[in-house]
Parts: structure tokens; C-alpha cells; sequence
């Protein structure tokens, strides 16, 4: 697929360009969607936003590559996914009470790990901490950016990902035990 | 977190696939954007079909303007006898014809000078009789002059029948004043001898009877109301359902000491009454309003989009008041254009949590903190911020109206494009920490808008109407960060002020 002819096609209203970027980019954009998002049907709903705000703004889209095209739809689907989910951001503390993690975190564990087992220790971290650690350890965003983006403190963006590391390790840990036993 | 660890998980993330039905998310994205052109649409169209009505109507008035207004309002029995006489008045043969007839068969009148002679002249023919009916038929018609006509034909016929010379001729020329065409020593190539049929008959009957008492009180009569007899021509029952002024009594149709001059196009049954001071084509209308509005904001970059979610702005109300000059264009086209000032009023309501000293200020970097005692001190807090927001509106519209007139009511319509200028905003907003502050800003955005409005009026004084407006406005503008789609409906009351 030409990124550049699709963008021109796009940029000229053609629908069945936008048909052609729904199918390519849904499923990716689906992942990056379900992360931030606090569900499934949210996600869904995240993701059709995205793609009303491409065909209204793709006018102002000046890159060549699919990359830059590809960082420009992700980056809309977490803007729009964080929006939704700003005023969610309460009594953290109170889920993160439950949680005594002390375990060290496997390098070897994790790279054994198939695709999809991986995928799914990251999809059932709770939502706040999901948003966090995925800013931060998949898309490269600094705490000080995560807590501006998030309207929480730097403190607390700090928190949540160590929180939340914690957590990915006591769910390798036992998923290790169960494979052992 | 290592790096490796890191790379896996970005790695494993990015190739994921997601399974989910694409068609779906296309529907209904699809969907969506159709929704917003439609919508765009539909605002371009109720402009261009108000736009066209305007136009229809007023072309469609023009024309009935232009000689048709009186048959409209007559009954169809009416119009069959106008329209009879006019028929009579168009065949010049037939005229000729009658003239002929009548100058032949009229019996002589009572004349002090019987031996003298009255010439009555048309292009083609030129002929020397005897004072006839004729004479009658010019003393009849002089009456319905204006006063001012009146007391000067009234003058001059004197002198006729003193001298009994030549007679003035009528002209169909309905636009050259009689007068003028007495005094013309050369007639125009339009002037005919109007003579209709049934018009001396009806004379006959009134004036045999009176001509010697009205020959003797012309003299006190010329001050007072000249009154035409109902059944002096056929179309003249008609004209009691026109009535327009109220010219017309249960013993004729009464001309003098009126605020309107009736003037030389009274021919056959059809007058044109013209007032003497017409009115001014400006107009200066004071209107305030009261209204709801709907306001849309889109993040131009959609990292903004963000942004927009952190707060709420709540529509509450929008006041306004409007200063419009307008200028009538014909009688029923105006247009128009002023300043209108409009306030419009938003709640602003945050939730979020904030870092705040020991003495409750806010402080945006928590790490290295100062603290008043030296000892780093944060305390991060939910709160609620619930306020009001007014921002100011100035806008310049430019409107096309149409407007129908019926007795003390009026009913129209406006439309046209706005220019928009954002002049002042006060209440809360964002900061770059998304933490809201207060703002007192005078900061010009420009706009371009749409606006419409339906008015009622009643006319409540001279010149000076009530006003009952529902008025729609659209209003599209945009800073660096988003664009604003606005939406409003207000219902005023103003008066409007011919100038």
C-alpha cells in the first residue's frame, strides 16, 4: 500500500481511500485503542473517533512515510482515549491497596513469553495503570509529559508505573508457577 | 525497567493485532462524516432557498406593483367593470367614434353666448362645434382635481364659459398635468379627445338638474369637498371596495382638504394616489433579544482533543441587542446593516486533582517544591471548580429583507452574512498544565457568520412599529487551537423608526 497516494486519495474525499485506511489500520489501532481504553466497546468507539478526525484533518497531515502517517493515527487514538478517560482518574490509591508486590522482575520469563501472553498480562492490568505504563514503556513519553497528558501529578505518574510494574511481575511470576506446576 | 524488557513489550505491542471487524468501524465512522457535511448542507440551503424566495417575491410584487395592486384588491365583479371602461378607453376609434356621436346628438347647453364656438382638437381631427355636453364633461372633470387644481381650472373654466372660446381637450397622457395641457399652446401627439360613452350620459342625469344651482355656487363650493357622484361612471361602485384612504362617502368620492393628492391619473375608474410627503427610505430598528445557543468546538490538532475533555463549558443563555439602519431598496426589498452586540453566557466546570502548598496555592512542579519553611511540602487535592464564563460578541450583519405591509401589520423576513468579532472573554480556562485559571482577555477573533430572522410589526405611532423578532444565527470562527461552530435562537422585541 502507498501511503502518499492513499493520503492524496484521502485528501480528495475519496471514500473508498477511507475504506482502504479503516481495513489497513483498524486492527493495529485496535490494540493501541483497547490499551488506553476501559473496554472493548470503548475502544471500538475510540477508534471510529480516530478515524472522523483523520478524514476531517488529513488535509493538515504533511508526512510521506507510513511511519509518520502510522504515529499520527496513534497518536490521535491515545489523545482521544485519555479524553475520555480524564475524569476516571480518582481514588487510585484505593486499587492500588490490594497490591504487595515484591518479586524481581524476569528479563527471561518475558522473553519466552509467546505474543499473546505477553498481550494479555498487559490488557488485564487495571486501566489507570495500563494508561500509564503504555505511555511510558511503548510510546516514550516522560513522566512530566504522562502527567500533563493525564492531568495527574509527576508524583503520581511515577507511581503508577512502578505500580504497575510490580504488578506485570507478580502476574509473570505466577503464570511461571502455573507452567511449572 | 531494562531496555530490552522495554523493546520486547513495545515490539510484542505493535504487532498486535487486534481482531475486530472493520466494516464496522467503517459504517460508522462513515456515517458520522456524512452526518457533518449534511448538517453543513443544510444551513447553505436554507440560505439559498430564503434567499431565492426573496427574490421570487420580490419580482412577483414588483409586478403587481406596476398597475395590477388595485385589481387585486377589487372583487371580480369590479374588475369586469374597470376593466370594461379600460377597454373603451383603449380603442381610440371607438372613442373617436362616440365623440362624434355624442357631439352631434348632445343638446346644447345653457350658454350665455350661444353664437360662440368651442374647439376640440386631436391629432387627425379638428373640429369647430357649437358648445356641446362637452363643455359639461370639462367642467365635471376639472372638479376632480386637487383643491389647489381645482380653484385654478375652476378659474380658467370661468373664463371659458365667460368667453366661450375654445375648450380644453383631456389627454391620456396620464403623467403631463392637465393644467399644463390647457396651457400648452401645442398638444401633445398623445392627447385625444376622452370622451367615454357612459360617462356624459351620467352627467346628463346629475347635471341637467343642477348645472344652473352649481353654475351658482361655484363660487362657495370651489372651498369646500368636491363630491363625484357614485354613479357618475360604471367603475365607480368599485371603487368602494378599494376605499383606500377613505375618499369615498355614501354620496361620492370626496377629493380636497385630504393629506393626499389625488392627482391627474384618476382616469376611468382607476386612481393612483399619491401622497405628498413621502416617506424617508431609512429606517433605524433598536431590537433586544433573548435566546439559547449550542456551541461545538473541534481541536484543530487532535492532540487538543485532550485538552477539551479536562472541563465543561455548560450553555446557558445569550442577550443581545441590535442597532440596524436599513434602506428600503423598492416597496417591499430593504436592506439593512448595523452593529449587534450580543453577551453569551457559559458554565465553566472543572474536576481534577492539583498539588497545593501548606497554604493552599497551587504549585505545578510537586518535585523541589519550596516550601515558606524551608521543608518541601505538596499535597495533591480533588477539587471542583464551577464558574461562569461571558463572552462578548460584536457583529456587523449585512441583511436582505423582504417585508409585506398589511394595514397596521407588517410581516418579513431578513437574511444575510455577518462579519464576527470576538471583543471580550471573562471567566476560567486552561492553562498549559490543564489546571484552570482565570482569564480576562480582549482578544479579537475574526468570523464569518450567518444570520436570519423573522419579524412581526405593528404599527404603533407614525412611522413607528412594534417589533416582534425570532431570529437564527450561525457563526463559524477559529484560534490557533480549535474552531467554534455556533448555533443560536433568540426571540426579541424592538420597535423600528422610519427616519
Amino acid at each position: 500500500m502507498d501511503i502518499n497516494t492513499l493520503v492524496k486519495r484521502l485528501k480528495k474525499g475519496d471514500e473508498l481511500a477511507f475504506r482502504e485506511l479503516v481495513y489497513s489500520f483498524s486492527a493495529r489501532l485496535m490494540t493501541i485503542a483497547r490499551i488506553y481504553a476501559r473496554s472493548e466497546e470503548d475502544a471500538k468507539d475510540t477508534l471510529q473517533d480516530a478515524f472522523v478526525i483523520v478524514f476531517r484533518k488529513i488535509k493538515g497531515f504533511e508526512g510521506d512515510t507510513e511511519a509518520q502517517f502510522y504515529g499520527w493515527l496513534k497518536r490521535i487514538i491515545i489523545n482521544i482515549s485519555l479524553s475520555k478517560n480524564q475524569r476516571k482518574y480518582r481514588n487510585l490509591e484505593s486499587s492500588l491497596n490490594a497490591l504487595e508486590i515484591d518479586k524481581g522482575f524476569d528479563e527471561e520469563i518475558i522473553s519466552n513469553m509467546t505474543h499473546q501472553e505477553i498481550m494479555d498480562l498487559i490488557f488485564n492490568l487495571p486501566d489507570d495503570y495500563r494508561q500509564v505504563f503504555a505511555l511510558f514503556a511503548i510510546e516514550g513519553y516522560s513522566h512530566k509529559e504522562i502527567a500533563s497528558m493525564l492531568n495527574i501529578s509527576v508524583t503520581n505518574s511515577r507511581t503508577h508505573l512502578y505500580r504497575s510494574k510490580k504488578l506485570l511481575q507478580e502476574k509473570i511470576s505466577f503464570s511461571k508457577k502455573i507452567v511449572i506446576v | 525497567m531494562k531496555k530490552k524488557v522495554k523493546d520486547i513489550l513495545k515490539e510484542h505491542v505493535h504487532q498486535h493485532e487486534y481482531t475486530i471487524n472493520p466494516e464496522e468501524i467503517f459504517v460508522g465512522a462513515l456515517a458520522e462524516i456524512k452526518k457533518e457535511k449534511k448538517d453543513k448542507r443544510k444551513y447553505l440551503l436554507f440560505f439559498l432557498l430564503f434567499f431565492g424566495v426573496s427574490v421570487f417575491m420580490k419580482l412577483y410584487f414588483s409586478d403587481m406593483d406596476n398597475g395590477h395592486s388595485i385589481h387585486n384588491q377589487l372583487s371580480d365583479t369590479s374588475i369586469e367593470q374597470i376593466d370594461e371602461v379600460s377597454d373603451y378607453a383603449k380603442n381610440e376609434d371607438l372613442l373617436e367614434t362616440t365623440l362624434e356621436t355624442q357631439v352631434n346628438t348632445s343638446t346644447p347647453p345653457e350658454t350665455e353666448n350661444e353664437n360662440e364656438t368651442t374647439t376640440i382638437e386631436t391629432d387627425e381631427v379638428n373640429q369647430s362645434e357649437e358648445p356641446t355636453n362637452n363643455s359639461r364633461i370639462q367642467e365635471f372633470r376639472t372638479k376632480t382635481r386637487t383643491e389647489t387644481s381645482i380653484n385654478e381650472k375652476l378659474k380658467e373654466t370661468k373664463v371659458i364659459d365667460e368667453s366661450n372660446t375654445t375648450q380644453p381637450t383631456y389627454t391620456k397622457d396620464f403623467k403631463t398635468p392637465v393644467k399644463q395641457i390647457i396651457e400648452s399652446p401645442q398638444r401633445s401627439e398623445n392627447t385625444f379627445i376622452a370622451a367615454q360613452p357612459h360617462l356624459p350620459r351620467a352627467i346628463h342625469e346629475n347635471q341637467d338638474e343642477n348645472v344652473e344651482a352649481e353654475t351658482n355656487e361655484r363660487s362657495t363650493k370651489i372651498n369646500d369637498e368636491v363630491k363625484v357622484p357614485m354613479n357618475a361612471w360604471p367603475g365607480a361602485e368599485a371603487m368602494q371596495s378599494i376605499d383606500l384612504l377613505n375618499l369615498l362617502t355614501p354620496n361620492g368620492f370626496v377629493i380636497g382638504e385630504r393629506d393626499v393628492d389625488v392627482t391627474d391619473k384618476m382616469y376611468h375608474g382607476l386612481v393612483e394616489i399619491k401622497k405628498i410627503k413621502p416617506r424617508s427610505k431609512f429606517a433605524l430598528s433598536i431590537i433586544g433579544s433573548y435566546g439559547l445557543f449550542d456551541k461545538t468546538t473541534i481541536a484543530k490538532d487532535a492532540a487538543q482533543v485532550i485538552t477539551q475533555d479536562l472541563f465543561e463549558e455548560k450553555p446557558l443563555e445569550i442577550l443581545s441587542s441590535s442597532f440596524l439602519l436599513s434602506y428600503t431598496l423598492s416597496n417591499s426589498i430593504s436592506l439593512s446593516s448595523g452593529i449587534k452586540w450580543q453577551q453569551i453566557n457559559e458554565e465553566f466546570a472543572w474536576n481534577g486533582n492539583y498539588n497545593v502548598n501548606e497554604l493552599g496555592d497551587i504549585i505545578n512542579e510537586v518535585p523541589g517544591a519550596e516550601s515558606l519553611v524551608g521543608v518541601p511540602y505538596s499535597q495533591e487535592v480533588e477539587h471542583t471548580i464551577v464558574d461562569y464564563t461571558k463572552r462578548q460578541l460584536v457583529s456587523v450583519p449585512v441583511l436582505i429583507g423582504y417585508s409585506k405591509r398589511f394595514n397596521a401589520f407588517s410581516i418579513g423576513a431578513n437574511a444575510g452574512p455577518s462579519l464576527n468579532v470576538y471583543s471580550k472573554s471573562e471567566g476560567r480556562t486552561l492553562n498549559e498544565l490543564n489546571l484552570p485559571v482565570t482569564i480576562e482577555s480582549l482578544s479579537p477573533t475574526y468570523g464569518l457568520g450567518v444570520e436570519g430572522n423573522v419579524e412581526l410589526g405593528y404599527a404603533i405611532a407614525k412611522r413607528t412599529d412594534l417589533l416582534l423578532n425570532l431570529s437564527f444565527q450561525h457563526l463559524e470562527s477559529e484560534d490557533i487551537l480549535s474552531e467554534i461552530n455556533f448555533n443560536s435562537l433568540s426571540l426579541g422585541l424592538g420597535f423600528r423608526k422610519g427616519l
